[in-house]
């Protein structure tokens, strides 16, 4: 099966982000897909086509954190790029050290944004 | 007086004439008989039996008076062995021969000593002319009949009658009223010396016994010895005056147990002797029912019973109680009323100094075990005086004087300036003072006293302190240790919940302002296209805005949060809610070891306001005042809180420290939000309490004092009906 190497998921429970940053991933040249909840996205078919997953940490319900666990159950490694509002740098390193890509706090400029990406991609 | 000398120095001429020619008492049956004059010695018997109840002292008197009457002598006597039995002391005289009371003869060489050794009575004529020594005494003897008296089996001494010329000479009536009136005189010698004996014994008890049922048994033991009683018995009444406890017992039973031992007041012929305070004396004890089983009575003789009750200040608080197989004499219940007055006191005494000596007990030990001790206070001569407890708190010893300076020397440095504060203040207004400072022992280690203490003035307007010292470290220790653990963990709990607050602050703030800048990049993107994305950066153009809002949005709600949903307006006494906070803070505010002084007008009018939010500014000045004043050690850590009325109608509220203070440029900045002086502050009290009187329609300032310190002040205008929310508006 052919991955769609293009395709960035984001999973955000922030609707302004579900809007903004789809948009922005489609100016880079990414095809975009976004999520309100980690449930949401463990339910579509877009998990086995999902180059790089840009994931909310906070979330009501099951939190980034543990769909980066759950994904990693099934054996899906998909690049993770964090992004959280939490400015709690104890974080950072958490998740960095359990496979992430990286971690960028909210606001994040479109630099670091691109610089994660590509770390993503060249991974794998 | 010539007379005397003559005579005497006739007698020395003299041959010494025998004893035998000098007695004569045979002539007594050959004279001539006076008729007996039954009346006249009936009523003369019973003078005296009178006289000995009224004044039993000078019954020996009356008796030689009686003698000297009824025989028509000249002079009358009685002569009593003394102590050693050496020498007869001439106890009574009456008559012509009075001016010799207290002289006396030899026991061995006298017509006295003759009478003893002969037992019988025995008439003299002219004795001196045997007993040489007698022509010293005049008018001198023509006829002396002397009769010996004995009290049981004793010989004690000789009643005489004498004729000093030949105008009288006595006959056979003499000999018989002589003989009744030594009968008599034995009587009444045996029942005044029990008498006497048994009072000794009773204030001997008093005197050396140290328990009173000691006392109390050697006075039932007394009665027995002396006035031959077969059971004598006491007993008192319980505190409560409704039972009598027997308390002493001697003779048959010694017990104090059984069937007697406890008698309610009003039964049985003793409770009845209490409950009536009169005595009850009986000869015929076998028909008394109340008095005890008639069989026992019987079968043990017993014919009389005396019960008296032991009365002091017009109240019964016992019962004497002797029975006896004779008849209770007349002397006897004489000498059981005197005693039972003594024993009364005795007992009332022993109870008072047992009460004394158990409250003084009580008292030392409760300050033992408390570790609290007494102390007053002369301010105008600096007398001090301290409890024993104070001394072992202070560890002085005893002996050593108690001065100002001395407590100087045990005081703990830094709160030494404390001490005098206190001291002085007390002296100025005399007003109570209660306050806690710390001892530096010689071993370094340190003691944390509470002091509390009252001011009296005595009639002459002179100020005495009487105060209490109590040894408070243990409990100090713990506190401060808790405190320690409390303010770590509020200082945690602080930095933790404001920590929370800021990252929801910015997890919620966070959330639309990225929102704006992925739009913004994509916008920008969408326009740098060729061709631009028109349409595209519209529509990212709008979300900004709305994501601008949403920001916006966030701070409204967080204002909301803190503003006026919370904010309750009560009319409240401004003094009350201070009040209020001083309970809450005064561990803390002793812990800082602050002296807080408290100046609330009396005349303050109510406000209006939110009571919660009031005293969490108040408090956060208090603390604050606190605070800035924990380094300050060279002078007290005064802290004034006072309230007063503002001119128009509001009220204003003054917390005044004598702490680090503050530069006066700095005055703007202290309320900015996040600004602190302090290494653990966190720099928002201010703002928020500042913000809270603003909401009050208030106004809160601070000023730098002329000395050390700072003054916060606020004022709220009275009957402000509407608290607004201001709070949060200023950072």
């Amino acid at each position: 099966m052919m991955v769609n190497r293009s395709l960035v998921s984001v999973v955000d429970d922030d609707e302004s982000v579900r809007e903004s940053l789809p948009d922005l991933l489609r100016e880079f040249g990414f095809a975009a897909q976004a999520f309100a909840s980690a449930e949401e996205f463990l339910a579509s078919d877009c998990v086995g086509q999902t180059g790089c997953l840009i994931l909310d940490i906070a979330m009501p319900g099951m939190s980034g954190l543990d769909l980066q666990q759950e994904l990693s159950l099934r054996r899906q490694e998909i690049p993770i790029v964090f992004i959280t509002a939490v400015a709690d740098e104890t974080v950072r390193p958490r998740v960095l050290e359990r496979g992430a890509v990286e971690c960028l706090f909210k606001p994040f400029s479109e630099t670091a944004l691109l610089g994660a990406l590509k770390v993503a991609f060249r991974v794998n | 007086m010539s007379r005397i000398s003559d005579l005497h120095q006739d007698v020395a001429d003299l041959e010494v004439a025998d004893l035998e020619s000098v007695i004569s008492t045979r002539e007594l049956s050959l004279r001539p008989t006076r008729p007996p004059d039954h009346a006249s010695e009936n009523r003369a018997l019973v003078a005296l039996v009178e006289a000995m109840t009224a004044s039993p002292d000078d019954i020996l008197q009356k008796l030689a008076e009686t003698a000297l009457d009824l025989c028509r002598a000249h002079s009358a006597g009685l002569s009593l062995l003394d102590g050693d039995r050496k020498r007869f002391r001439w106890a009574a005289i009456a008559g012509r021969w009075t001016p010799h009371l207290g002289g006396g003869t030899p026991r061995g060489f006298g017509p006295c000593g003759t009478v003893l050794d002969c037992n019988i009575p025995l008439l003299f004529s002219r004795p001196e002319r045997h007993f040489k020594y007698l022509a010293a005494v005049a008018p001198y003897i023509e006829e002396g009949l002397l009769l010996p008296f004995y009290v049981g089996g004793q010989a004690i001494g000789t009643i005489w009658v004498i004729a000093h010329d030949q105008s009288r000479s006595f006959d056979a009536e003499d000999l018989r009223v002589m003989t009744n009136l030594s009968h008599f005189a034995a009587a009444v010698y045996a029942a005044r010396t029990r008498q006497v004996a048994v009072q000794a014994d009773v204030h001997s008890a008093l005197a050396t016994e140290n328990s009173l049922r000691g006392i109390l048994q050697a006075c039932t033991e007394s009665v027995v010895r002396h006035l031959d009683a077969a059971l004598a018995r006491i007993w008192v009444i319980t505190k409560d005056k409704r039972v009598l406890e027997l308390q002493a017992s001697a003779g048959m039973y010694t017990h104090l147990d059984g069937a007697h031992s406890r008698v309610p007041v009003g039964h049985l012929r003793i409770g009845l002797i209490v409950q009536e305070r009169t005595p009850y004396v009986t000869n015929d004890v076998v028909n008394d029912p109340l008095l005890s089983d008639s069989d026992w009575a019987r079968d043990e003789g017993m014919v009389a019973f005396a019960g008296y009750p032991l009365v002091v200040g017009g109240q019964a608080i016992g019962v004497l109680t002797m029975f006896s197989r004779k008849p209770i004499s007349r002397a006897t219940t004489e000498t059981l009323s005197t005693i039972a007055g003594t024993i009364a006191q005795g007992i009332r005494r022993a109870q008072g100094e047992a009460a004394l000596r158990r409250s003084e007990a009580f008292l030392a030990e409760g300050q033992r075990l408390s570790l609290t001790g007494t102390f007053s206070w002369r301010v105008a001569t600096d007398e001090i005086m301290w409890s024993e407890q104070v001394y072992r708190i202070f560890e002085f010893d005893q002996s050593v004087p108690v001065t100002l300076e001395l407590i100087g020397t045990r005081v703990h440095p830094e709160d030494l300036p404390l001490m005098y504060e206190i001291i002085d203040r007390a002296r100025g207004d005399g007003s109570d003072f209660e306050y806690e400072h710390r001892l530096q022992m010689p071993d370094q280690s340190v003691k944390y006293l509470h002091i509390v203490a009252h001011g009296t003035r005595d009639q002459d307007g002179r100020l005495e302190y009487i105060g209490a010292v109590q040894d408070v470290t243990q409990a100090r220790l713990s506190e401060e240790a808790l405190g320690k653990a409390r303010s770590e963990l509020a200082h945690v709990a602080r930095v933790t919940s404001l920590g929370v607050l800021t990252a929801s602050i910015a997890h919620e703030v966070n959330q639309p302002v990225s929102g704006i800048v992925i739009n913004a990049s994509t916008c920008l993107r969408m326009l740098a296209t060729d061709p631009p994305n028109v349409d595209g950066a519209r529509e990212t153009a709008r979300r900004m805005i709305r994501d601008a809002h949403r920001a916006s949005d966030v701070i409204t709600r967080l204002r909301g949060l803190f503003g006026k949903k919370d904010a309750r307006t009560d009319s409240l006494d401004l003094n009350e809610v201070a009040r209020g906070v001083i309970a809450m803070s005064m561990i803390e505010l002793q812990r800082s070891r602050v002296i807080l002084r408290l100046e609330l007008a009396d005349d303050l009018p109510p406000v209006t306001g939110d009571r919660v939010q009031l005293q969490q500014v108040i408090l956060n000045l208090l603390l604050n005042a606190a605070d800035a004043m924990s380094g300050v050690d060279d002078r007290p850590r005064q802290l004034v809180l006072r309230t007063e009325r503002d001119e128009g109608d509001g009220v204003r509220l003054i917390v005044q420290d004598a702490g680090v203070g503050f530069e006066p440029q700095c005055v703007d900045r202290l309320f900015e939000a996040f600004h602190t002086t302090k290494p653990g502050g966190m720099g928002i009290g201010l703002s928020v309490s500042r913000s809270i009187i603003e909401s009050h329609h208030g106004r809160l300032w601070a000023a730098p004092n002329d000395g050390p310190g700072a003054t916060f002040s606020f004022v709220i205008p009275r009957g402000a009906d509407s608290v607004t929310a201001h709070v949060m508006s200023n950072p």
